[in-house]
């Protein structure tokens, strides 16, 4: 209907761009600084700085930080030169950390706190012309400072309910300050009205947007570039299958989703932690176990041969650790003597007693009596893309690897999937269970689809549940996931990792051991916090992937 | 052992409770995290109660065997040789197990009959019963802590003891150790202190091992000999922690604004 007038703002933007932005954008690329090379490193100075957990979040606003987070920008290109920009990095986080410790908002007390930075921002000041420093980092509005916030990921929102087809998806910004509606899923869109906005809305800050009309094409690439502008202060959750996905971290506030009891509750109760309280809410997850039967044996067939070679590589590293040995002493056969043994007989036999015949040191396999349980992460957040692959396609066709050899050296294993939508709806979906033989059970990974949200806790307690069931002496959990407990009914941030702590403790007295592996590098910021050291892995790409789980065998402390 | 008196700074009622345990024939068990001060607690008190010190340090191949004692062939004789739990038993000296926990479960109970009110040892080889005398006692030592959940003692064991939680020292204990071991000045412990503090907050997102007391007296006995004091931290401190790049260019920066 707006074409040519469309096309004439197009126009004159584009000539806008090559004449006033592009000479800008040339001289400010010379200096700009990401967030993303840095960011390990900067997440661990505001940590030590604060000298508590600290979350280090991406977002353009110019905020300092709130009562747990250092808000930093994607990039810093105002100063003159790359290493003062580098140093805004610096200086913000260390100031952001600051203040979450002592809780003061002004820059003076913060100064007085490590006196060495004085001299620093002075130095820098000169390379920022007339912008100044303070107001730069955000450090003027500090109302929030101590008030709690709730983050999600949008993505999490807007990929409710059903899975999309043919969706173009795009890397948004970080967003503070977001208000969360839930959507009227039942009301049918109506036809849109034209409506003028213009005379209401003078400038972008006041504008607060209108309800789009829902089930608009795919049209998120062309408009990538203005919602990169946009400022997310409402958005809506809905059940409806989304187009385009517009990915972005946002900090919601004053969200509270907990669920009445409207819903039926039904299947296998577990407890939580809830670690403000110290204490475990009884029977508040219900597991919905599920066994998946359908199974598609051409995508069982593909994959075989589209990894061969990763299949091969993993049965030559299993077999070598299968050999590998324990010694264990005093035994009846061995290739070794064993020195104290031989000791004890001679002097049994010259006192005229029975020696005892066991003189020998005896190697057992290392993989020996095991039961595993591969849990891997169905939730929404898989559907994206990391390295040019959808992560679930990535984790099954790596289950499909990891299964294909352990079958030969592991006695017991069993694979389920994972997926929740609050509380009352955690799916666990038996793919393979211990009983089940692999070649049957294999195909049925090919009709994985990714569904819902990733609450942890309920889904390794039932898994481990079912490992007790087991005869084994050594029990253990394969954990892949993307690393981020998160269901909307709030479980995520500190609530989900110590629920998650707390289920992996318990399993570890009950002498289940359990190992996490996830392919996206953003997990080296929850996964430390969940499992212990050397019992999770972050790997690059899904090939590390499969290596690293076979690795995981070899570290297992066995006791057989 | 060497002439000079222990250097060891109270950070509670730990040397009383310790001087009451032997006192009373407890056994001791002391948690707490690596160079934290442990071992230096030990020896303080040995030399305070002038008893011999034995000391073990377990790993993961220490054996019944290795602790009670062997027969060796000599010359087509045996004979037996005392191991050092036996012969801290027969010398009456107080016998500390390092790191426990790291022993094998084998080894592990062959001093339980220790650790209750019979205090004998029985030798199998030999068959062979000591009793303990008065002036023994067993002190064991382990590390407690999420990463290592794999090695915990068993409650059998534990319950035998009564427990000594050790933490790190408090800021100004800490400092007066960095002084009292290195002579450094007071300014400049408080700085390595306050590094320590800061790097120990990621130990407890258990991103990082912790920074021990040991390590703060290593550095500032550097600075002490003249090196620059960041140069110092930065070998004493960041280097021995982590090979990780992030994690070392973090706590060069907290270096660099601390010291």
């Amino acid at each position: 209907m707006f074409e040519w007038e469309e096309n004439v703002f197009l126009g004159f933007r584009a000539l806008y761009k090559r004449l006033v932005e592009s000479p800008r954008e040339r001289a400010a690329s010379a200096v700009r600084v990401h967030l993303a090379p840095r960011r390990q490193q900067l997440f661990l100075l505001a940590n030590m700085i604060a000298e508590k957990p600290v979350a280090v979040f991406e977002t353009p606003n110019a905020v300092l930080c709130d009562h747990e987070r250092v808000f930093l920008p994607p990039e810093f290109s105002l100063a003159s030169t790359p290493e003062a920009n580098e140093c805004l990095f610096q200086l913000k986080t260390i100031l952001g950390a600051l203040a979450i410790k002592t809780r003061v908002a002004d820059p003076k007390a913060l100064l007085d706190e490590i006196p060495a930075l004085v001299g620093r921002i002075a130095e820098l000041q000169p390379f920022l012309g007339e912008t100044n420093f303070w107001q730069l980092i955000g450090c003027a509005d500090f109302s929030r400072a101590n008030e709690p916030t709730h983050s999600k990921t949008l993505a999490d929102i807007l990929e409710a309910a059903t899975q999309p087809e043919n969706v173009t998806e795009i890397e948004g910004k970080g967003q503070t300050n977001v208000q969360v509606q839930l959507g009227d899923d039942d009301q049918p869109v109506e036809a849109e009205m034209p409506i003028h906005t213009f005379e209401k809305a003078e400038t972008l800050e006041e504008y607060s947007g209108l309800d789009r009309k829902t089930d608009d094409e795919d049209e998120l690439e062309d408009h990538a570039e203005a919602l990169n502008k946009l400022d997310m202060k409402h958005v809506v959750r809905t059940r409806e299958r989304p187009r385009s996905i517009y990915r972005s971290d946002i900090v919601m506030d004053g969200l509270s989703l907990d669920l009445g009891s409207d819903s039926p509750a039904g299947g296998i109760p577990y407890p939580e932690w809830d670690f403000k309280k110290q204490q475990h809410k009884p029977a508040w997850c219900h597991i919905q176990p599920r066994t998946q039967i359908e199974a598609d044996a051409a995508w069982a067939q593909t994959t075989a041969t589209k990894h061969r070679a990763i299949i091969l590589e993993l049965r030559k590293k299993l077999a070598a650790l299968a050999t590998q040995t324990q010694r264990a002493k005093r035994q009846p056969h061995g290739p070794e003597l064993d020195i104290d043994a031989v000791i004890a007989a001679q002097v049994a036999q010259r006192s005229g007693h029975a020696p005892d015949e066991r003189l020998y040191i005896q190697r057992q396999r290392r993989l020996h009596d095991v039961a595993a349980l591969v849990l891997m992460d169905q939730s929404f957040s898989t559907d994206s893309w990391v390295n040019d692959a959808r992560v679930l396609d990535t984790i099954r066709e790596t289950l499909f690897c990891v299964g294909e050899v352990m079958d030969e050296f592991i006695e017991t294993f069993a694979v389920a999937g994972f997926s929740s939508n609050t509380r009352r709806q955690c799916d666990f979906h038996l793919i393979k269970e211990f009983r089940d033989p692999w070649r049957t059970a294999r195909a049925r990974l090919g009709k994985l689809e990714a569904d819902g949200y990733t609450r942890i806790g309920p889904a390794l307690r039932h898994a481990q549940e079912l490992l007790t069931r087991q005869s084994a002496e050594n029990k253990v959990i394969f954990l892949l996931t993307d690393g981020r407990p998160c269901d909307y009914d709030r479980y995520e941030g500190e609530y989900g990792i110590r629920d998650v702590r707390k289920a992996i403790e318990t399993g570890t007295r009950h002498g289940i051991m359990t190992h996490a592996f996830a392919i996206e590098q953003r997990a080296r910021e929850h996964f430390p916090r969940m499992f212990a050291r050397q019992h999770y892995d972050i790997v690059p790409n899904p090939k590390a992937l499969a290596a690293s789980m076979c690795g995981a065998f070899a570290r297992l402390r066995l006791t057989s | 052992m060497s002439d000079r008196p222990v250097f060891y700074l109270e950070t509670g009622r730990e040397s009383e409770l310790f001087a009451k345990a032997w006192e009373a024939r407890l056994p001791l068990m002391l948690k707490g995290p690596t160079g934290c001060g442990k071992t230096r607690f030990v020896e303080y008190m040995a030399a305070k109660l002038g008893r011999q010190l034995i000391t073990v340090s377990c790993n993961e191949d220490t054996t019944a065997t290795d602790l009670l004692g062997r027969h060796l062939l000599i010359g087509g004789e045996t004979q037996w040789t005392d191991g050092p739990v036996t012969r801290a038993v027969r010398e009456g000296a107080i016998l500390y197990l390092d790191e426990v926990a790291e022993a094998r479960a084998d080894a592990i109970v062959v001093i339980h009959s220790l650790t209750d009110h019979r205090r004998e040892l029985f030798l199998d080889r030999t068959g062979e019963t000591l009793h303990a005398p008065p002036e023994f006692m067993l002190v064991i030592s382990y590390n407690p802590g999420y990463q290592r959940s794999m090695r915990e003692l068993k409650p059998s064991t534990r319950q035998r003891f009564i427990g000594l939680g050790f933490g790190y020292p408090s800021t100004d204990i800490e400092t007066r150790i960095v002084t009292g071991e290195t002579e450094v000045d007071e300014k400049q412990a408080r700085a390595l202190v306050s590094i320590a503090t800061k790097v120990r907050s990621l130990t407890e997102l258990s991103l990082l091992e912790s920074v021990s007391t040991r390590l703060l007296v290593d550095a500032a006995k550097l600075i002490r000999a003249g090196l620059p004091p960041r140069y110092a931290a930065t070998v004493a401190i960041a280097e021995p922690l982590t090979d990780d790049p992030d994690a070392l260019a973090a706590i060069k920066q907290v270096i660099e604004l601390t010291l």
